[in-house]
C-alpha cells in the first residue's frame, strides 16, 4: 500500500524527517526509531529535507530496496530488544523519486527499547519534535510496565494480536468486494522459514493437512505458490487470466510471523439451491480445512501459553440466505441486517485447541455465522460431530 | 384402440399440449446431442441414427431434449412420436410397425415424421423394421438402446449406408461442469466455485445422475449396484452364458483396467478355458462398460494376434469396483488413465485418427497411448504424480523414439505446462478441458 509523502508537514510526537545523508550513519535513524518505540509510535522519513522542522523537498534515494535492506539490518543489530513486528520499512516513491518510510509500533510488553552504542545501552523517548535521553523514572516506569507478570505479558500480546488481526480485516472489507474473509493472528511470533518446501505443500496437497481432495478449501493444487516479502501466498490459477479476474480470485497468504487470511468470493459458497444461497457444507468446510492447515503450519512452533485469535467475516452479503441444516427442513434465512456481516470481538484459541481439536475451532466461527442468520446450534449440519469434534465429509 | 395406444398418448404429452417440453428439467445438452438433432434434421438425408451407450449415461435424457428441440424449431406436434418400449404399462408389449404407423390426429403430410424410440430392442426384430422403415422413406428416425442390446442380434451389417451409430459415453469434464453450470455460469466460472472440480470429476465419474452428489462413497455403492446388479444382468442373461461368472470377470477386468489381458491367467481365476473367458471379455465389451485397446503395430497383419488391454469405459466404476481404497495411488493411476483414455477416444473420433498402445515385446519400454493419424504419430503417457520427474521424462523419450513418435505428451497430476525436449507435459486439467487442441487439433 503506497503512502503520502508528507512533504509540507511539520514533524512532531509521531513525525520525523531525515535526509538521505542519514543513510550513511544510520545510527542517527535508530536513535529516532528507538525513541518512538519508547513513546507512542509513529514514523521516520528517511529522504526528506526539512528547513524548520518542515519536510520542503524530496532527496531521492538510489537503489532503494537495497537502502532498505542495509538499513533493517542495522536497525535489528543496533536496536535491543530487536525489533520484528515494531518495524516496517518501506521505498515510497514520488515525482522526484524514492524515500523510505520507517513506521514504528511499540510493542508494551517488550519496552524500554535501547540504542546499542559503544557496548552501553541509550534509553530515549520522543517527546514532541525531539527525541531526548529517558529519566529515571520514566526508566523505572517503562520497566515495570514491560517486566509485569507473565499473564499480563500475554493479554498485552493477545490485545495486540487481535488489533493486528482487526486492522488486516478492516483493509479487506474497505475493498468493498463480495467476500467472506477468514484470518488466523497467533499471539507469539513464531518466526516461520517460509524457504521450507513444506509450507508450499500445505497450501497444494490437501492429504498431508487431512482434507479432502474434492473438499471446499483454500488448498489448490493448480495455485501458483508466491513467496515475497516474509510472505506466502497461492491463489486461483492465472495462467488462464483471460477468464479470471483478481477480485474473483481464492487466495491465501501466510506470513512469516505466523498470521494466515484467507478470503474468497462470496460465490465460492454458492453450490446448490437458489441463487445467492450459502452452502451448509461449504460454509463449514472453508473455515475446517483453513484450522486444519494451521494445525500443520503451527505444529512445534506455537509456545503452550500461547494463543491464535481468530475471525470470520463476509462483506456486502447483504441478501444471501442461509438453509439451516443440510436440506430444507429448518428454512432459510435472509440476512438483511447490514452490508458486512462483521463481528466485534474475534474468537480465541488456546495452541492446545488448536493443536488437538482444529475442526471444532473452525466450527466455532460458524456457530456465529448461523446465530447471526437466527439459527440455533442443533439447525447447523450434521456432518459435523458434536460429540468427536469432527467434521466428517466423504470421499 | 391397441394396447399400447393410451401409453403412446401419455408418452407424446405434446399432441393434446403443443407447447409441452418433456427435458426441460434438463436443459443442458451433451455434446452429441447437437450431432443428433443436425442429422434428423437434415432433410434430404434418409439415414437413421442409432444410439448406442451403456445403461444410465442418459440416452433417454438425450432423446427427449431432441424431441424439445425440434419442437421448439417448428415440427408440428403431430408429427413426432416419441416411444420408450421399455415402459412397464406394456404388459402385452407393443410392436415397432404398429407404434410407428400410429399417426395422432394433425400429422402434417408435407413435413417428415420423426420418429425417437427408445430401447427399441424390445420392440422385437428391430433392424429388420429399421432397414424397411429407411428404405421407404417419409421418416427421420433415432433409436437407442444399450450397445449389447443392439449388437447381439447382429444387426450392423443391415444398417450400412442405413443408419449411422452414434455411441454416448459418460460425461466428459466439460460436460460435468456444464451440468453444474448456473443459466448465466461459463465452465470457467464453474470451474472457480466452489470445491475443486476436478477432484470430484474424479470422485464421482461420469455418470450424469450422479454429477451433482456430495457423495462419493454412496455413488460407488450406486454404481456396483447398478452396473453389476443390473446392466450385466439383464443385458447378458439372454446370452446364455453364466452371468455370475461373467460378472466376476467384469470385476476382474476393471480392477484390472489398463492392463494387458490375459485370458489364461482369468481363466484359472475362474476355471473356465481361455476361449470361453475371450468370449466372455467381448460380450462384456459389447455393453460398452469395458473397452478394448490394442497394442500398436507396425503391419496390420500382426494385429490379429497381438495383444491388448482392457479398460473400464468410464473412470467412475474404477473407483466402485476398486479393491483398494479410491484414494490410493494405485487407484488413482488407474483412475488417471482411464479418464484420459474416456478424452482420448473422443478426440481420435473427431481427428479421424486410431488409438492403441505401445510396448515393445521384451517390454522394455512402453506409451500408455498413441494415437495415430495419416501424418503423426503422437504417444501420450499418464503418471497421477504432481511433479514431473526427469526419469519419467527420459523414460517416455526413450520409448517415444522406439515407437518413432512425432510428438510425446505426458499428462500429469500437477500444475505446470512445460516442455523438456520432446516430451511435452500438461497437467490432466488441461487436456481434460481441450483434449483436442492439447493434441494438436483445433482449440474449442
Amino acid at each position: 500500500m503506497s503512502h503520502t509523502i508528507p512533504l509540507g508537514k511539520k514533524e512532531g510526537h509521531r513525525l520525523e524527517f531525515k535526509s538521505a545523508a542519514a543513510l550513511k550513519a544510520p545510527e542517527t535513524i535508530a536513535r529516532g526509531v528507538v525513541a518512538m518505540l519508547n513513546a507512542d509510535g509513529g514514523e521516520v522519513w528517511v529522504g526528506l529535507r526539512e528547513e524548520n522542522e518542515r519536510a520542503v523537498a524530496v532527496e531521492p534515494i538510489g537503489e532503494p530496496d537495497q537502502a532498505k535492506r542495509r538499513l533493517l539490518d542495522h536497525l535489528i543489530d543496533a536496536i535491543e530488544p530487536a525489533p520484528s513486528k515494531e518495524i516496517e520499512v518501506e521505498p515510497e516513491a514520488s515525482e522526484d523519486g524514492f524515500v523510505l518510510r520507517i513506521a514504528t509500533q511499540p510493542s508494551l510488553s517488550r519496552r524500554p527499547y535501547a540504542l546499542l552504542k559503544g557496548g552501553g545501552r541509550q534509553f530515549l523517548i520522543r517527546v514532541g519534535p525531539r527525541s531526548r535521553p529517558m529519566t529515571r523514572e520514566e526508566l523505572q516506569e517503562s520497566f515495570s510496565e514491560g517486566s509485569s507478570t507473565s499473564q499480563s505479558r500475554d493479554e498485552q500480546a493477545l490485545e495486540e494480536a487481535k488489533s493486528r488481526l482487526l486492522k488486516a480485516r478492516e483493509q479487506a472489507q474497505q475493498a468493498g468486494d463480495q467476500r467472506f474473509w477468514l484470518g488466523l493472528e497467533p499471539t507469539a511470533d513464531l518466526t516461520l522459514d517460509l524457504q521450507d518446501r513444506k509450507y508450499e505443500a500445505y497450501l497444494q496437497d490437501p492429504g498431508i493437512t487431512g482434507n479432502r481432495r474434492s473438499g471446499w478449501s483454500f488448498i489448490m493444487p493448480f495455485g501458483r505458490p508466491c513467496l515475497k516479502k516474509d510472505r506466502l501466498s497461492i491463489e486461483d490459477e492465472r495462467r488462464d487470466s483471460l477468464f479470471i479476474t483478481p477480485k474473483r480470485d481464492r487466495h491465501l497468504i501466510l506470513s512469516r510471523h505466523g498470521s494466515l487470511v484467507v478470503s474468497a468470493p462470496l460465490e465460492a459458497l454458492f453450490w446448490k439451491g437458489e441463487a445467492s444461497e450459502i452452502w451448509p457444507l461449504a460454509l463449514l468446510e472453508f473455515p475446517i480445512s483453513t484450522f486444519r492447515i494451521c494445525r500443520e503450519i503451527y505444529k512445534n512452533k506455537l509456545p503452550t501459553n500461547s494463543r491464535v485469535v481468530a475471525d470470520l467475516s463476509f462483506f456486502r452479503v447483504r441478501g444471501w440466505k442461509l438453509r439451516g441444516g443440510r436440506f430444507t427442513l429448518a428454512g432459510v434465512s435472509l440476512f438483511e441486517d447490514s452490508d458486512d456481516l462483521v463481528w466485534e470481538k474475534p474468537l480465541v484459541f488456546s495452541a492446545e485447541e488448536i493443536e488437538n481439536e482444529p475442526d471444532r475451532c473452525g466450527y466455532r466461527l460458524v456457530e456465529r455465522v448461523y446465530e447471526a442468520f437466527g439459527f440455533r446450534r442443533e439447525q447447523m449440519p450434521a456432518e459435523f460431530d458434536v460429540k468427536s469434534g469432527r467434521l466428517i465429509l466423504p470421499e | 384402440m391397441l394396447d399400447f395406444a393410451p401409453i403412446l398418448e401419455d408418452q407424446n404429452p405434446w399432441w393434446r399440449e403443443p407447447a409441452y417440453r418433456s427435458a426441460r428439467r434438463y436443459p443442458v445438452r451433451r455434446d452429441l446431442q447437437a450431432t443428433v438433432l443436425r442429422q434428423i434434421l437434415r432433410r434430404n438425408d434418409r439415414r437413421a441414427v442409432v444410439l448406442l451407450g451403456p445403461r444410465q449415461v442418459g440416452k433417454t435424457v438425450l432423446l427427449r431434449q431432441t424431441a424439445d428441440d425440434l419442437l421448439d424449431a417448428g415440427l408440428p406436434p403431430g408429427n413426432l412420436t416419441y416411444f420408450d418400449f421399455s415402459d412397464e404399462r406394456l404388459t402385452a408389449g407393443a410392436a415397432l410397425r404398429e407404434v410407428a404407423e400410429t399417426k395422432p390426429a394433425g400429422c402434417d403430410p408435407e413435413e417428415p415424421r420423426v420418429l425417437l424410440f427408445d430401447e427399441v430392442r424390445l420392440g422385437g426384430q428391430w433392424d429388420r423394421w429399421l432397414k424397411q422403415a429407411v428404405d421407404a422413406g417419409g421418416y427421420r428416425i433415432a433409436v437407442s438402446d444399450s450397445a449389447a442390446s443392439l449388437l447381439r442380434d447382429g444387426a450392423r451389417e443391415s444398417g450400412q449406408g442405413r443408419w449411422d451409430e452414434h455411441r454416448l459415453e459418460g460425461l466428459s469434464f466439460r460436460e460435468f461442469l456444464r451440468l453444474q453450470a448456473g443459466p448465466e455460469e461459463s465452465v470457467e466460472d464453474v470451474l472457480r466455485r466452489g470445491p475443486n472440480q476436478l477432484e470430484r470429476y474424479l470422485s464421482l465419474g461420469g455418470f450424469p445422475e450422479h454429477a451433482g452428489s456430495d457423495d462419493p462413497p454412496e455413488v460407488r455403492r450406486r454404481l456396483r449396484g447398478d452396473v453389476a446388479e443390473r446392466a450385466i444382468l439383464r443385458d447378458l442373461l439372454a446370452f446364455g452364458v453364466e452371468v455370475q461368472r461373467v460378472k466376476d470377470l467384469f470385476v476382474y477386468l476393471v480392477q484390472d483396467s489398463g492392463a494387458e489381458f490375459n485370458s489364461e491367467a482369468r481363466g484359472s481365476d475362474l476355471k473356465a478355458d481361455a476361449r470361453t473367458i475371450r468370449e466372455w471379455a467381448r460380450l462384456l465389451a459389447e455393453t460398452f462398460l469395458i473397452v478394448r485397446l490394442d497394442r500398436h503395430v507396425q503391419r496390420a497383419a500382426a494385429s490379429l494376434r497381438s495383444p491388448y488391454k482392457h479398460y473400464a469405459a468410464d473412470h467412475g466404476l474404477v473407483a466402485a469396483f476398486a479393491a483398494a481404497s479410491p484414494l490410493s495411488e494405485r487407484v488413482r493411476a488407474q483412475i488417471f488413465e482411464a479418464v484420459v483414455f474416456r478424452h482420448l477416444r473422443e478426440a481420435a473420433a473427431s481427428l479421424g485418427a486410431g488409438l492403441s498402445y505401445f510396448r515393445q515385446s521384451k517390454g522394455e519400454s512402453e506409451i500408455d497411448f498413441v494415437l495415430q493419424t495419416s501424418g503423426a504419430v503422437i504417444g501420450v503417457e499418464v503418471t497421477c504424480s504432481t511433479r514431473i520427474r526427469p526419469e519419467k521424462v527420459d523414460k517416455a523419450r526413450r520409448a517415444g523414439e522406439a515407437l518413432g513418435a512425432n510428438r510425446l505428451l505426458l499428462i500429469h497430476g500437477g500444475s505446470v505446462e512445460e516442455e523438456t525436449g520432446a516430451v511435452k507435459a500438461v497437467p490432466l486439467r488441461s487436456f481434460l478441458l481441450d483434449p483436442v487442441g492439447v493434441l494438436g487439433g483445433a482449440p474449442r
